[in-house]
């Protein structure tokens, strides 16, 4: 029997489906439900499982780009019923196929597309540049993924007036704080990122321009406060978010920070996890990140970047001390949000972070 | 029983270290620089480093709450034992222990200062020993008045059962808590309760090292040799009170003088004299020797790091989270 | 390829899978060269009575005797028979099995997995029929496992004995001696604690129970669809960890909690549960959480007062109602 092997309908854009890996040779046994091939969309890779006992075989190869409906391989008993199938198949006419990235062609440099003419563009370009004859390295398919984070920061610069306003931010504080959390709560953990995703939320309800989005010829303040929350993967980034963060307590809105971080991780995000987002925070407290530039996420205004948290010299209280620092920097889109705002927004959430009494208001 | 000059004389050092430790100990807690509960084991010094030197590194010793004694005996290092009683990040148990001596290095699990629920543990270990075929032997090590713990019976009957590597040694110090022993026991003996057991033991003075070391020696090497568990009672006296809080009343002070008598450091210096292996002026440089690395442990725990509120939630579980 | 085993055969399966793996675990107890339930039965005639070990009625010093195995380096599995006689263990496993590691600055682990039968409905009276998870909760370090299916009781008692953590596992004696049966991989598989399962997807009210509850809240589940009330079955599977994720997010879309334990009220796994709905999770709610458990009385030996006793679907049912 033929049970075809076809992609699902994952609740997300058509667009850029890509066939990362068979997890199964050409005609290899397998049991009903084991994994035989991932997927990769726009936001997530996603493995499917074989509609029934029997053998695998492929129709659609590595790095090919597929839509949702199409077969891309199917479980037979038997070569011979495959190639039966795959000979009914090819009678047919193909339906809206994305076009193959075809191996051989690629080596040539030549490849193939259903929408991209910039391509060819870059490979002349690459070629006047003197390049294209050196040593290869590596290979790295530029789909997927990492197409999309690439096709989503360039139209977001490309369509804002993007500006970076930097405060340095005294977290001394909040530190102590968090402590007195931690030992209030049973040793429930919470991070600096937890702490802003509230503060965030609470502190964009006081300043609605920032928490907005340009459609047509109309401003639009959101008021609901959807904090997404900028998460590096091995090869990519994701912005999982904490819907309604400023109904939740800091308990919740932590464990739910932590529990969509580990779904971005196992590729376990669903649409409704990474939608809808109002407002972005990224975080470099990971990496020896000072400050940055964040790209805004459209279709919102602004994004809060946070550099590394730790001891540096300050002047405090008139004198030259260790405090604990970092630095604050919003992006924002100077053609909805002036100078001024943005720099009250920073300077409120200033305010806040070094008086943790605010903060504790802020939960209550 | 004679033990080689300078194995007597190891033990002897030990046996000064020991004693060195607990009176800087009670010093610091009189002077109000620490507020460790105490409870010494002042006087039983040759039992606790008796019934530990005959142990090999790799062999498993469960101790007691009363003094550093069989600690020390085991391997266990003054240094070790001040940052960790000091609560220090770097003291064998992060500090989280104190009192609970535990070190892996020297194969001592730790212990439980609610007594006697260890009973059972020493045994589970030379199961374990038993189980994976090594010749590995455990020593329990517990006072007569533990001695009465429900799991005391249960314990030393699965041990005699399974012939177990084990080897209880019972340090009689005719005190259980704040009451002499004939108002805990209806005999004058702990030992014949592994009668009970079929079990063999030996009811000896606990004074001598030569005593304690080399009986406890053979009651391990019966343990190791496959001939099940041994029970070793060890008759001495308490010298110190209970804790560092007890008003000691009801010890009565005819039993201090003769017992004083017989203190197992006197003796035992008494010995090395006799036989020409220390003289006044060497024995006087060991004790200093001993009191400044006592001194210097003290003063490097007291400089150690403290641990953080981080240290507080961590291992808990294997993995770092508090769940 | 997936098999039908019962739930008895799970728990023995796991048990003998793990002893096949690894040569440090062994089994020990009283009467499990028989397995008084079945659950152990078997196991001395593969492995011998060396690492099947009967032991005396002791149940405190048998827990000491396997957590001083574990110490030096073995992985026992011991059996406890009734949930009931772990409280003559208490002192090793709430004083000292999950604080061993913490106290000895993670010197010293103590993997062991204790396993034990929970469970009213067999006439048993006061002394044999309990659930009393709930005692355990307040002693730090252990991990706390209640599987509802075979194929769960297998997945997560082979991670208890692998864990480096002590676990305590409790088994529903109807799920024991129901013969209650599900699907299971031929092959290989743990599960990993902390991981709650959607036993029924629904809309209108969040329902979380333990163990053997599960199967009742799925019937209270068919009888509330009929009066088009959707609910949704939560199967934690691990008491601790508590996935609260899945609990939450599921309290999210229905702004609504039932707890259901076959413990007592007072202090139970409900308790702990509205705790957190009402602090941390306070803004989701809709309405009060219900709590569904057993009154605060001694388990009667009387059939009729027995049933009486336990909850079951119709307190589900009314409890649902309650939140609406």
């Amino acid at each position: 029997m033929i049970s075809p092997i076809i992609v699902p309908k994952l609740g997300m854009t058509q667009q850029d489906i890509t066939v990362v890996k068979w997890l199964k040779d050409d005609g290899e046994r397998v049991d009903k439900g084991q994994g035989v091939v991932t997927i990769e969309t726009a936001k997530v890779n996603y493995e499917i499982e074989a509609p029934a006992a029997g053998m695998v075989f492929e129709l659609k190869k590595v790095k090919d780009k597929v839509k949702i409906g199409e077969t891309l391989g199917a479980v037979a008993d038997s070569a011979q019923e495959f190639e039966a199938y795959k000979s009914s198949l090819s009678q047919e006419p193909e339906d809206g196929v994305g076009l193959i990235f075809d191996e051989t062609e690629a080596e040539e440099g030549v490849r193939l597309s259903f929408e991209d003419e910039t391509e060819q563009e870059t490979a002349s370009a690459v070629s006047a540049a003197g390049l294209g004859d050196q040593l290869v390295l590596e290979r790295i398919p530029f789909v997927g993924m990492r197409r999309t984070i690439a096709d989503n920061l360039v139209a977001s610069l490309q369509s804002g007036a993007q500006l970076t306003v930097v405060s340095e931010t005294d977290f001394t504080e909040l530190a102590g704080f968090r402590r007195e959390f931690l030992l209030d709560h049973g040793g429930d953990k919470i991070t600096f990122v937890d702490m802003l995703v509230k503060l965030l939320a609470s502190v964009l309800k006081e300043f609605p321009i920032i928490n907005s989005t340009v459609m047509g010829d109309e401003i639009i303040s959101w008021g609901e406060y959807h904090i997404g929350v900028a998460v590096a993967l091995e090869d990519g980034l994701v912005v999982p978010v904490v819907r309604n963060a400023d109904q939740k307590s800091l308990v919740a809105v932590s464990r739910e920070v932590k529990m969509l971080a580990k779904k971005a991780r196992n590729n376990q995000l669903e649409p409704e996890h990474y939608q809808g987002g109002t407002f972005t925070l990224s975080s470099g407290g990971k990496v020896e990140v000072d400050f940055m530039t964040p790209i805004i996420n459209p279709p919102q205004n602004a994004i809060l970047g946070m550099g590394k948290i730790g001891p540096r010299p300050a002047v405090y209280e008139g004198k030259l001390v260790i405090r604990t620092l970092t630095h604050l920097c919003l992006t924002h889109d100077h053609r909805v949000i002036d100078g001024v705002p943005a720099a009250m927004f920073l300077g409120r959430l200033k305010q806040i972070i070094e008086q943790p009494e605010l903060f504790r208001k802020i939960l209550r | 029983m004679s033990l080689e000059n300078e194995k007597l004389l190891e033990l002897y050092r030990k046996m000064l270290l020991v004693r060195a430790i607990e009176q800087t100990h009670g010093k610091l807690l009189q002077e109000g620089k620490i507020q460790l509960m105490s409870h010494f084991g002042t006087g039983q010094e040759a039992v606790a480093i008796g019934v530990a030197g005959p142990l090999r590194q790799e062999d498993i010793l469960f101790g007691t709450h009363r003094g550093v004694g069989e600690y020390i005996g085991k391997g266990m290092t003054a240094k070790d034992i001040w940052l960790e009683y000091l609560g220090k990040k770097t003291g064998l148990c992060k500090g989280k222990g104190t009192l609970h001596l535990c070190d892996r290095k020297v194969n001592i699990p730790g212990l439980v200062s609610s007594l006697g629920s260890d009973f059972s543990y020493a045994v589970g270990t030379a199961l374990s020993a038993k189980m994976s075929k090594t010749d590995q032997v455990t020593l329990y090590f517990v006072g007569e008045g533990t001695c009465n713990q429900a799991d005391a019976h249960p314990s030393m009957c699965m041990a005699a059962l399974w012939k177990l590597p084990v080897v209880f040694a019972v340090c009689t110090n005719q005190f259980c808590e704040f009451a002499y022993m004939d108002e805990h026991y209806p005999t004058e003996d702990v030992a014949i309760r592994a009668a009970g057991y079929g079990m063999p033991y030996d009811i000896v003075d606990g004074q001598d090292i030569e005593t304690t070391y080399k009986v406890t020696e053979k009651a391990i090497e019966h343990a190791r040799n496959g001939k099940g568990p041994y029970l070793v009672e060890y008759k001495t006296f308490r010298m110190a009170l209970h804790h560092s809080g007890d008003p000691g009343e009801y010890v009565k002070s005819e039993d201090l003088e003769k017992w004083g008598k017989r203190d197992p450091i006197d003796l035992c210096q008494k010995k090395l004299q006799d036989r020409g292996i220390l003289t006044g002026e060497r024995d006087q440089e060991l004790r200093k020797a001993v009191q400044t690395e006592v001194d210097s442990a003290v003063e490097e725990a007291f400089s150690g790091p403290d641990p953080t509120v981080d240290d507080l939630f961590e291992d808990v579980y294997a993995q770092k989270e508090v769940i | 390829m997936a098999k039908t085993i019962s739930f008895l055969q799970a728990i023995n399966e796991a048990m003998a899978e793990e002893m096949r793996r690894d040569s440090s675990v062994f089994v020990l107890g009283e009467d499990v060269r028989i397995g008084p339930f079945g659950q152990t039965a078997g196991l001395v005639k593969e492995f011998g009575e060396e690492r099947v070990l009967n032991t005396p009625i002791a149940e405190n010093a048998i827990t000491g005797v396997a957590m001083g195995a574990a110490m030096n380096g073995g992985r026992p599995v011991l059996e406890l028979m009734f949930c009931d006689f772990t409280m003559l263990a208490m002192d090793q496993i709430c004083n000292h099995l999950g604080q061993w590691r913490y106290i000895t600055g993670n010197q010293y682990a103590v993997p062991i997995t204790i396993r034990t039968a929970v469970g009213a409905g067999f006439r048993m009276a006061y002394g044999h029929s309990q659930c009393l998870e709930s005692q355990l909760l307040q002693a730090p370090g252990l991990i706390l496992v209640e599987p509802s299916t075979p194929h769960d009781a297998k997945g997560l008692l082979k991670s208890a004995i692998r864990s480096d953590d002590p676990v305590v596992f409790f088994e529903h004696k109807k799920l024991i001696l129901g013969g209650v049966e599900g699907e299971a991989p031929e092959e290989e598989y743990t599960i990993p604690f902390g991981e709650a399962v959607i036993r029924k997807e629904g809309k209108d009210v969040t329902v979380v129970a333990f163990g053997f509850m599960v199967y009742e809240a799925l019937n209270a589940a068919q009888e509330l669809a009929q009066e088009d009330i959707d609910i949704e079955v939560i199967d934690p599977r691990t008491i601790v960890p508590l996935d609260q994720d899945t609990i939450f997010e599921s309290v999210e879309k229905t702004g609504r909690l039932v707890t259901v334990e076959e413990g007592r009220i007072r202090g139970g796994l409900g308790a702990e549960m509205a705790a957190l709905a009402c602090g941390d999770y306070f803004s989701l709610l809709k309405a009060p959480v219900q709590r569904i458990a057993a009154p605060m009385v001694p388990i009667p030996g009387s059939p009729v007062l027995e049933d009486l006793y336990l909850p079951n679907k119709d307190s589900i049912v009314r409890a649902v109602k309650r939140t609406l």
